[in-house]
């Protein structure tokens, strides 16, 4: 469960990055100390139910990853509430916190507990992550090693192992090569079909529509539509037609 | 489903957790009696002193407020009501595992290149020791009894000090790839590199106590007493930490700045100079040191084989947990502009 209240987010936008004690100060005396506001999300607010699947989707900049961060607690909204209930694992990026001096299995459980997984857990899927990824010969070497391919199948096993109870996804993530990708597709489906909280961001029209039930349209920080997938997209699309 | 059956297990365990804290606090309290023996009867011109005769009585009534705390919390995880110290045991028992993983982490991939590996934790200040020794022993012709010693503790302190820090120091900007994608309490940070360091520093303890050996500083019960001033100065430096590491995410330039201060701060610390040199108008400004304290409660131990007066252990304590004080205010404030600053 997901609920969203009147949630607005704004950013300070300053024209030149300040960062140093003496560039402030100066900026400062010269009185050129300006921000410009940029309101990234305003007034949005839906819910989602247990173990509904919800697509958002959206132009480029329309809020939809600073919504996905508020939700995962990353980003504080500037004003409203976000309410969830229940484990959440974010799948923004893969392999955050990845330590290229670590090996393979040190990173397992370093990147496991950033996820939040617990010690007891990760020890009885260990087998589990290694065999998904394939990784079975490289496991003891340092990661530094790895082909960025390797990389991403040790990333994508460790964070699909769990399974949550709200799922946060940007775009589907297919990695490695071509057979590997099928795999990672497949069980990215099953455990968006299983029962779980789903929040899932794409661009890809097609997907939304084979695997949402319902459908945010996000536009300049606004929800714009929500409701029915078909209703949503089809109205997206005329919009934002295609030169193709 | 995980994290629920944690939550549970942790408030089952609630009340025995106090009760052992409890049980802790009177053993500790009661042995610390017997280990400080004279040094809390008589002060140093041999009258006796209110804090002896009295001890188990102020035992006893901080031993009750801790009592009546922990029933506080134990209530109000009944209640299911917040309180900030329930807050606190609840995130350690739910991040203990990443701490775990962070420490570690840091700690392995400091020494992970090179040839010695963590022997360089044990080389680092016996060799810095050597060389201090050296220059100092012959430019000033100190008059300190057992310089070795003396001179190690110092350096010893100092060196984790300056190590925690920078680390500490560095903690939130260089995480920002992890802070700015996964939902993690942010002071873990700091407090993990803080944590790491203390391992250095607990392995840099052994140079010292081989310069005891060596010295044949004669060992006492007091000894016991050295995890106090340990822990006031890891107490200390998380402070420092989570000052400078939510500094250091506005401001750049605190870790240019950071390096002037702290080679300024070994200069004003009594670390290989006697604290007699000190100007004597000036001894005030130079017990405002944090280190200080704790450098000369440990020097007392070691080199007095006895507990200092019971002020030095309010001391260390003010010490400790008024920078972490500020520390914890400073970065609770601060932490929600992390993400838009970094």
């Amino acid at each position: 469960m997901i609920k969203v209240e009147n949630v607005s987010m704004k950013f300070l936008i300053m024209h030149d990055r300040i960062r140093s004690l003496k560039e402030y100060t100066v900026a400062l005396l010269k009185r050129r100390l300006k921000y410009e506001e940029f309101w990234a999300l305003r007034n949005v607010s839906f819910e989602v139910r247990r173990g509904e699947v919800m697509g958002i989707i959206g132009r480029n900049g329309a809020g939809k990853s600073t919504l996905l961060k508020i939700i995962s607690g990353i980003l504080k909204p500037t004003e409203g509430k976000v309410k969830t209930g229940g484990n959440i694992v974010p799948m923004l990026e893969l392999g955050s916190g990845f330590d290229l001096d670590l090996t393979g299995r040190e990173n397992i459980f370093l990147n496991g507990a950033i996820l939040g997984y617990s010690e007891d857990f990760l020890k009885s899927k260990y087998d589990e992550i290694v065999e998904f990824a394939e990784l079975e010969k490289f496991i003891d070497v340092p990661i530094r090693n790895y082909s960025s391919g390797m990389l991403m199948r040790l990333a994508f096993s460790i964070a699909t192992v769990v399974n949550p109870e709200i799922l946060i996804v940007d775009e589907i993530l297919a990695v490695g090569d071509e057979a590997f990708q099928a795999k990672s597709k497949a069980r990215m489906m099953e455990l968006m079909g299983g029962g779980t909280t789903v929040l899932f961001v794409s661009h890809n029209i097609e997907q939304i529509r084979e695997l949402c039930n319902r459908v945010i349209w996000l536009d300049e920080g606004r929800i714009k539509m929500i409701g029915d997938k078909n209703e949503v997209c089809n109205a997206y699309r005329t919009v934002n037609i295609c030169p193709q | 489903m995980k994290a629920e059956h944690k939550a549970k297990k942790a408030k089952l365990t609630l009340p025995a957790a106090c009760l052992v804290l409890l049980t802790l606090y009177f053993i500790t309290a009661t042995a610390l009696y017997f280990i400080a023996g004279d040094a809390f009867q008589y002060n140093n011109l041999g009258k006796p002193l209110l804090f002896g005769r009295y001890y188990f009585l102020i035992v006893a009534a901080f031993g009750l407020l801790l009592a009546l705390y922990c029933m506080r919390l134990v209530h109000c995880s009944k209640a299911g009501a917040r309180s900030l110290g329930l807050n606190a045991i609840n995130a350690f028992v739910n991040y203990r595992f990443l701490l775990k993983q962070l420490v570690l982490r840091d700690f392995k991939a400091k020494y992970k290149r090179s040839v010695l590996g963590i022997l360089w934790s044990f080389l680092n200040p016996l060799l810095t020791m050597i060389v201090q020794y050296i220059v100092f022993s012959m430019l000033f012709k100190s008059d300190i009894p057992n310089f070795v010693v003396y001179l190690l503790v110092g350096i010893v302190f100092f060196s984790f000090f300056s190590e925690a820090t920078n680390m500490g120091l560095m903690s939130i900007v260089s995480n920002t790839s992890l802070i700015t994608k996964v939902y993690v309490p942010k002071y873990i940070f700091p407090v993990s590199r803080v944590l790491s360091s203390a391992i250095n520093f607990m392995i840099s303890m052994i140079p010292l106590f081989m310069a005891m050996l060596i010295t044949r500083v004669k060992l006492s019960v007091s000894i016991l007493l050295l995890p106090f001033g340990i822990i006031c100065t890891i107490v200390f430096c998380i402070g420092m930490s989570l000052i400078l590491s939510s500094a250091m995410v506005f401001f750049r330039d605190i870790q240019f700045l950071w390096n002037v201060i702290s080679m300024l701060w070994m200069y004003a610390t009594p670390i290989f100079y006697p604290e007699s040199i000190l100007p004597q108008h000036l001894m005030p400004l130079f017990k405002l040191n944090p280190l200080y304290h704790f450098i000369r409660f440990t020097r007392f131990i070691i080199l007095n084989g006895a507990s200092p007066e019971p002020k030095a252990y309010l001391l260390c304590m003010i010490a400790a947990f008024v920078p972490l004080a500020i520390g914890v205010f400073v970065f609770k404030k601060t932490q929600d502009k992390f993400v838009l600053n970094i």
